[in-house]
This record gives C-alpha cells, sequence and structure tokens, in this order.
C-alpha cells in the first residue's frame, strides 16, 4: 500500500501540473479556434494586483440600449448571448438574448451594470476581452491613442461564443 | 554542606596550562565541556565540592591572579520561601525578566521550586525561528508575483510557463523532503509550502497575463484557491486552509468589484464547505476566520441593500443571542447591529440611526459590570463605525462639504492619540490591562499608520483640508480630548523620571505636525518633512525606552520603525516591478538563510549546554 504522505505529494504534483496544462490548453485554444474579427477600441491604463500593467478595454458592444417595459430583462451577472452583425466595417449588436443563437455570429458576455432611465435601459456586458496586459509602463503609450481613436483589438471568437483578445493593432 | 566554585574570565584562564591541569586534576571535569562552557559563559561553576577542598583550591586560584569565589550550593531552607515570594514580585514588577529569573532559580538549584509566574505564556522555543521562515517565505512569494507582474519580455513565453512550474514543483517537493524524508527539519518544509503555493499561483497568473484573461479575475482566484487544497488534504499543511479561503475571499471581493452582484458559489464554499470542515475538524482559528469572512459579505451583500432583510436577518441573531447567552454570540448581535446599521443608512440616510445607541450602551454597561475587556474592545470598534457613520448623516443632513481623503485620515490620526489619552489613564489598573493595551498601543498605532500615510507625498494635489469644517471640528476635540488625557499622566512620568519625556515630545511634534498640516499650503514640503521627523523619532523614543528598561520589546519596535522607514522611502522612489521583485526575493531568501542559520546556532549552543552541564 503507498504511505499517505506519497500519495498526497503525487496528487499534489498531478493536480498541479493538469491544472497548468489544462488552462495554458484552453486559453491557447481559445486564441487560436474560430473567427478573428475587428472591434476598434479605447485603451485606460490600470494596474492589477496580482499580474502588473494593463489596458482596460472598452467596446463600442460594451453597452447595449434597450427601451424599458416595466422590469428591466437582464440582471447584474447574468449570462447573456450577444449576436452580431456588420455594419459597414464595424460590428455592432444585433441582438442580446438569454438562448444561445443557432446561428450568426456571436459572442457571449456577463452583464456588469444595468443603469435604469426613464424610457430605456442601459446594459453593461462584459466579455472577457477587456484587458490586455503589457509591460510596465506601456500602458501610458496605448492609452495616448485614445485621442486619436486609432485602435482596434483582434478577437478570436470560437463556435460557442467565447471571445479571447490576440492583439491591439494601431490603424 | 556541600561548596561551589566559581571561577570568572574563562577565556582567560584557559589560556594558562598550569590552571587548566589543576582544576582537571582536581575536579575530573572534562576540558572539552569547560571549553563548550566557555563558548556561553563567561564563569565556570565547580559544583559539588567539600569544604575543605573548595578552600584549598580557591587559595591556590587566588595565588595565580584567577577571579575567583567560593559559596554554599543552594539556599537555606529558611530563605527560600522569601526568596521565591520576593522574585515573583519583582517579576510583575518588571523590575526582572522571567527569563532572568528562571536564571536566577538555576543558580541556586531551585527549578524543581518554578512557582507560575505573571503574564508568562510557555513559549516555543522554535517560534523565532518559524516566525523568520514564514516572513521570508512570504516576501520569496510576493517577489514572484511581482516578477510575474514585471512582464518580462527577454524569454519566451513557453519558457516563462515551463519554467515556473518546475520550479514551483521543485519547491514543493523539497517541502515533502523535509516534512517526510529527512527527520528533524520539518519546519524547513513551511517556507518551501507556502513559496510553492505563491508559485503555482504565479503560474496561473502568468498564463492569464500571457492569454489576456480578464483583470481582477475571479476565477483564477478560485483555481488558485483550490490548488492549495491538495497541499492541505494531502500533505496535511494546515495554513493552506487559510490560504486557500482567503483567496477565495478576494475572488468573491474581485466578483463583486465587476458585477456589483453576490456570487451563488462563495455561500457555497463558506457555508457548504469551509465552515461545516472546521467545525467538523474541530479548527477553531479557521472557524472564526470563515465566521468574520461571512460577516464581511454579508455586510456586502443583499443585506444592506434590503431594510427588511436586514431586519430578518437582525431578529434571528437576537433570538439567537436571547437562546443561547453565551459570549460569542454577544460578538455576533454587535457584528450583525452593524450590518442592519448600514441598511439604516441607505433607507434613511440623514436620518440619526440613534436606535444603535442601544447595543452600544448595554454592551458598555454590560463590559464594565463583568469586567470583560474583549466585550468593551469590541464595542468601542463598533462606537468608533457609529460615530463616523454619524458624521456622515450629520454632513448629509446640514449639506457640509463632504471631507476629502486626506482629512478623513487626519481625522483617524487624531482618533489614535484619543485613544492613547484615555488607554494612559488605565495604566496600572490590572483589572483593565487588555483594555488599556488595545486603547494605549491600538492608539499608537493607529496614529503611527496615519503618519506613515503622510510621510509619503501623495496628498500634495487635494488643495488644502479646510473643505470640511465638520471634520475639522472632530479632529480638533479628538485631539484636544487626547492630550488632555494624556498630557498629565506624561506630566507625573516626568515628575519621577526626567528621562521619560520621550512620549511627551513625540506627542508635541505630532499636534505641532498637525496643526502645520492644517495652516501650510499642501504644496509645501514641510508636512512630509515633519511626519518623516515624526516616525523618525517614535523609533528613537521606543529605542531609547528599550534601552533604558532593558525591555527588547520596545528596542524591536524601534529598530522595526527605523527598517519600515528605509523601505517606506524604498517604495516611494522606485516603483518599477522588476528591481521590486528581485528586492522581495532577495530579502526573503536571505531571512530564511538567516533563520537557518539562528536554528542551526541554536543547536549548537543546546548541545554544547548539555555537554558543559
Amino acid at each position: 500500500m503507498i504511505p499517505r504522505p506519497l500519495l498526497g505529494i503525487c496528487l499534489t504534483v498531478l493536480v498541479w501540473t493538469s491544472v497548468v496544462g489544462g488552462m495554458w490548453a484552453h486559453e491557447e485554444y481559445l486564441a487560436t479556434h474560430g473567427r478573428e474579427i475587428l472591434l476598434p477600441t479605447v485603451p485606460v491604463d490600470p494596474r492589477d494586483l496580482f499580474r502588473g500593467d494593463y489596458v482596460v478595454l472598452r467596446y463600442e458592444i460594451s453597452r447595449h440600449n434597450l427601451p424599458l417595459y416595466g422590469k428591466s430583462n437582464f440582471e447584474n451577472g447574468q449570462t447573456v448571448f450577444v449576436s452580431l452583425k456588420l455594419n459597414g466595417q464595424n460590428w455592432m449588436i444585433d441582438k442580446v438574448g438569454l438562448e444561445k443563437p443557432a446561428r450568426g455570429l456571436f459572442l457571449q458576455g456577463k452583464i456588469d451594470e444595468v443603469q435604469k432611465e426613464k424610457y430605456q435601459v442601459t446594459y453593461g456586458i462584459q466579455y472577457g476581452i477587456e484587458s490586455y496586459f503589457v509591460p510596465e509602463g506601456e500602458g501610458k503609450k496605448l492609452e495616448s491613442l485614445r485621442e486619436k481613436k486609432k485602435l482596434s483589438a483582434v478577437i478570436n471568437v470560437t463556435p460557442d461564443g467565447q471571445a479571447k483578445i490576440k492583439q491591439l493593432v494601431v490603424k | 554542606m556541600k561548596y561551589r566554585l566559581v571561577l570568572y574570565g574563562t577565556n582567560q584562564w584557559l589560556r594558562r596550562e598550569e590552571i587548566v591541569r589543576y582544576v582537571v586534576e582536581k575536579t575530573s571535569v572534562d576540558i572539552k565541556a569547560i571549553k563548550m562552557n566557555a563558548r556561553i559563559r563567561s564563569f565556570l561553576y565547580l559544583n559539588d565540592l567539600e569544604e575543605a577542598k573548595a578552600s584549598e583550591m580557591l587559595a591556590f586560584l587566588k595565588g595565580h591572579q584567577v577571579d575567583a569565589e567560593m559559596e554554599p550550593q543552594g539556599i537555606e531552607e529558611s530563605r527560600k520561601g522569601w526568596f521565591l515570594e520576593e522574585a515573583r514580585k519583582w517579576v510583575k514588577r518588571g523590575f526582572i525578566f522571567p527569563f532572568s529569573f528562571r536564571v536566577l532559580l538555576d543558580n541556586y538549584g531551585l527549578q524543581s521550586e518554578l512557582p507560575v509566574l505573571p503574564g508568562e505564556k510557555k513559549k516555543d522555543p522554535q517560534s523565532l525561528v518559524r516566525t523568520i521562515l514564514v516572513i521570508g517565505a512570504v516576501l520569496v512569494g510576493l517577489g514572484i508575483i511581482l516578477f510575474i507582474a514585471a512582464h518580462w519580455q527577454k524569454l519566451p513565453d513557453e519558457l516563462k510557463i515551463l519554467g515556473s512550474t518546475a520550479i514551483t514543483l521543485a519547491v514543493l517537493l523539497l517541502g515533502y523532503y523535509f516534512q517526510f524524508v529527512k527527520k528533524g527539519n520539518e519546519k524547513y518544509a513551511t517556507p518551501a509550502y507556502l513559496i510553492s503555493l505563491f508559485g503555482i499561483g504565479g503560474t496561473i497568473c502568468l498564463i492569464g497575463q500571457i492569454y489576456h484573461v480578464p483583470a481582477n479575475s475571479h476565477g483564477l482566484m478560485l483555481l488558485w484557491g483550490a490548488l492549495a487544497l491538495p497541499v492541505a488534504l494531502g500533505l496535511g499543511f494546515y495554513p493552506a486552509f487559510f490560504f486557500a479561503s482567503s483567496l477565495w475571499f478576494l475572488g468573491e471581493l474581485f466578483y463583486q468589484g465587476t458585477y456589483h452582484v453576490s456570487s451563488w458559489w462563495y455561500p457555497c464554499l463558506l457555508l457548504g464547505c469551509l465552515i461545516p470542515y472546521s467545525l467538523f475538524k474541530k479548527q477553531t482559528g479557521l472557524f472564526r476566520t470563515q465566521l468574520c469572512f461571512l460577516m464581511v459579505m454579508a455586510a456586502r451583500s443583499v443585506l444592506p441593500e434590503s431594510f427588511m432583510a436586514a431586519n430578518i436577518w437582525l431578529a434571528a441573531i437576537l433570538v439567537l443571542w436571547a437562546v443561547k447567552r453565551e459570549k460569542l454570540y454577544d460578538y455576533l448581535v454587535l457584528a450583525g447591529w452593524a450590518i442592519w446599521h448600514i441598511a439604516f443608512l441607505q433607507k434613511f440616510e440623514s436620518f440619526p440611526d440613534l436606535f444603535y445607541l442601544l447595543p452600544l450602551g448595554y454592551f458598555f454597561w454590560k463590559g464594565i459590570r463583568e469586567k470583560d475587556n474583549n466585550l468593551i474592545i469590541t464595542n468601542s470598534l463598533n462606537a468608533i463605525f457609529w460615530l463616523y457613520t454619524f458624521l456622515w448623516q450629520l454632513q448629509k443632513c446640514f449639506s457640509f462639504a463632504a471631507p476629502g481623503g486626506a482629512e478623513i485620515f487626519l481625522s483617524l490620526l487624531s482618533l489614535g492619540i484619543l485613544c492613547y489619552g484615555i488607554g494612559l489613564r488605565l495604566r496600572g489598573k490590572t483589572v483593565w490591562e487588555p483594555l488599556f493595551q488595545f486603547l494605549c498601543y491600538g492608539g499608537i498605532l493607529l496614529a503611527s499608520l496615519m503618519v506613515v500615510v503622510f510621510s509619503f507625498r501623495f496628498y500634495d494635489t487635494l488643495g488644502g483640508f479646510f473643505r470640511s469644517r465638520l471634520f475639522l471640528f472632530v479632529l480638533a476635540a479628538e485631539m484636544y480630548g487626547g492630550c488632555r488625557f494624556a498630557v498629565p499622566v506624561l506630566i507625573e512620568d516626568i515628575k519621577k523620571d526626567t528621562g521619560r519625556c520621550g512620549e511627551l515630545i513625540v506627542l508635541g511634534l505630532v499636534v505641532l505636525t498637525v496643526a502645520v498640516t492644517m495652516l501650510a499650503r499642501p504644496s509645501w514640503i514641510i508636512h512630509v518633512v515633519l511626519f518623516n521627523l515624526v516616525v523618525f523619532a517614535q523609533g528613537l523614543v521606543f529605542m531609547v525606552k528599550g534601552q533604558r528598561e532593558q525591555r527588547i520589546a520596545f528596542y524591536n519596535w524601534g529598530m522595526a520603525i527605523f527598517v519600515g522607514l528605509i523601505l517606506f522611502r524604498y517604495f516611494d522612489t522606485f516603483l518599477a516591478y522588476l528591481p521590486r521583485s528581485f528586492f522581495f526575493i532577495g530579502g526573503g531568501l536571505f531571512l530564511i538563510a538567516w533563520a537557518v542559520f539562528i536554528d542551526r546556532k541554536k543547536r549548537s549552543f543546546s548541545r554544547s549546554k548539555e555537554l558543559a552541564s
């Protein structure tokens, strides 16, 4: 019979390597499989507690307005599916719903803000593509491009709507 | 009666061969043992000698210019009781340390008569080494996180992930080796496990950084916490539970920060896993920590937003309290009432919550009646919370200007001075000793923290401190109250002993600095200089006090303040991640090496002592 400490260390090593390997593979899959789209974005420069400098990216599809009929449709923390349509060269929100769309390009997101006004409600939606990590000090340079509005993000979207940011492009 | 000889200046006479030969011949003491003794003491005892033999040896040694004394071994029976009783009082009054008392007992052969010493706790002799090891490991761990945060691009991403994983696993295996393979070195497993826990977190944060996983991701914290569990359960490393639960708590805070709503999984983890586990395993520390997390989460969840839910919550706690009548539930009521108070504030805003005065008054009365220091301490914290929210209500009610961050910090500084002053009034009253320590040392700590905050130059741009007249009034009142309580006591101290003027000087310096801060323009650098001077003076006072009263704790505090002052200034100037990470890793490794060195020295000394005795 294997002694308990030996079993413990084997288990820990196995779990740790599997999780690190699994997470790496999953992130790589999200970044390489699916369809690439280009979204114009606006950067702001803050810091993460554990991972250093990054830029917060805001997109046009980060906010969505709907007319308010009584109760709002979505709540904070709720998962939503956002169908996109191409309007000229820009991707715009076509429809937001709780059901996964059967076809077309769509993104999976979470409601992070519900702002009710008199006749309409504005939803903030996070897609997991709002942070772009950069070497220390680089964030300020990217932030300076905000005024010129020339920054776009290359996003990879998997068939089930998960998005992963690949890179930032200066037009 | 047996006699003994005491030979001083061992290191000098050990070089003289005729003396050494004589001592060895007469007493058959091993020369190796004498040399071992010389490493830890400057004198040597030659025990169990007949009077005639002892006198003869003394004459020989005196004739050869060796400083020696002869004395009866032990103490007369009639004097024993008197000595033990007096020495107990000396310890109680702080004339001597418990350690010195033990040495005295040892000297008179009274080790078996050791009475219970006032306020002395049984100390683990290895605790210093363990503490330094843990601090070193945490520093290395933070260094690893900072290194990841530096986003160093000289290495390819794949190499960084593989390297980080390999190093983490190697450190984990090292911990296993110390704990289970190499016997007698179990304490070295703790820093290794801690570093590996930081390392695995660093690795997943690294992957998150490379693939731009959203910042402040609760998912990463959940995963990191889960990875600590195999170490806790499989390897029996109990602190990993605290590590995991703290990360999950942080994850919940991140989740609430991102989506502005409480998660469903954190209550499940707390109520379904951590709290039942800690109860089942009778792990009181873990249970209390989780209870604190639960209270904080309750304070941030739906309870403060829904007044009805908060009422039900408070009613439930009051029923529990009425039924159980246990000490723990007094504290639950205080915590629960604080949460209800937040809900009240949200509902009624400017209407003053005077209901809160009911539990505050009741528990103060109960604490004083039962001489329960802890209850009064907890109640005092609640009272401070109520006071500040009351100020906020007044500000809303009478449309006062909102205070800036600097004004709040300054009022906390003056609150620290007030607590210190009240605490001084309780000095010497045995029954209120814990309350005295909390108010006096807690007040000093709070005021010192605020002084440290102001020793940075962050508030240059705040544009003056006169925005909130309400906070200006509070600051002045607290400062006046603190001085009113403290100054007479400090003057009395100086009358008894002029050397104790340090505390009054520091208090005066603080008052002067606050006054200058209020009057001078924020853009002038004078506040920063004065606040740094206060920190410096405080360190100096602690060191002088430690030196004069021969109390190592004060001396260490003084040293810590100086080290802190240097560190703060370091962070003030060099903010780049990479040098900071190297600084932390280097500092942590140095501490670990130092702890190992101390440990080895201790072992070598105890071996020497055994041989010498």
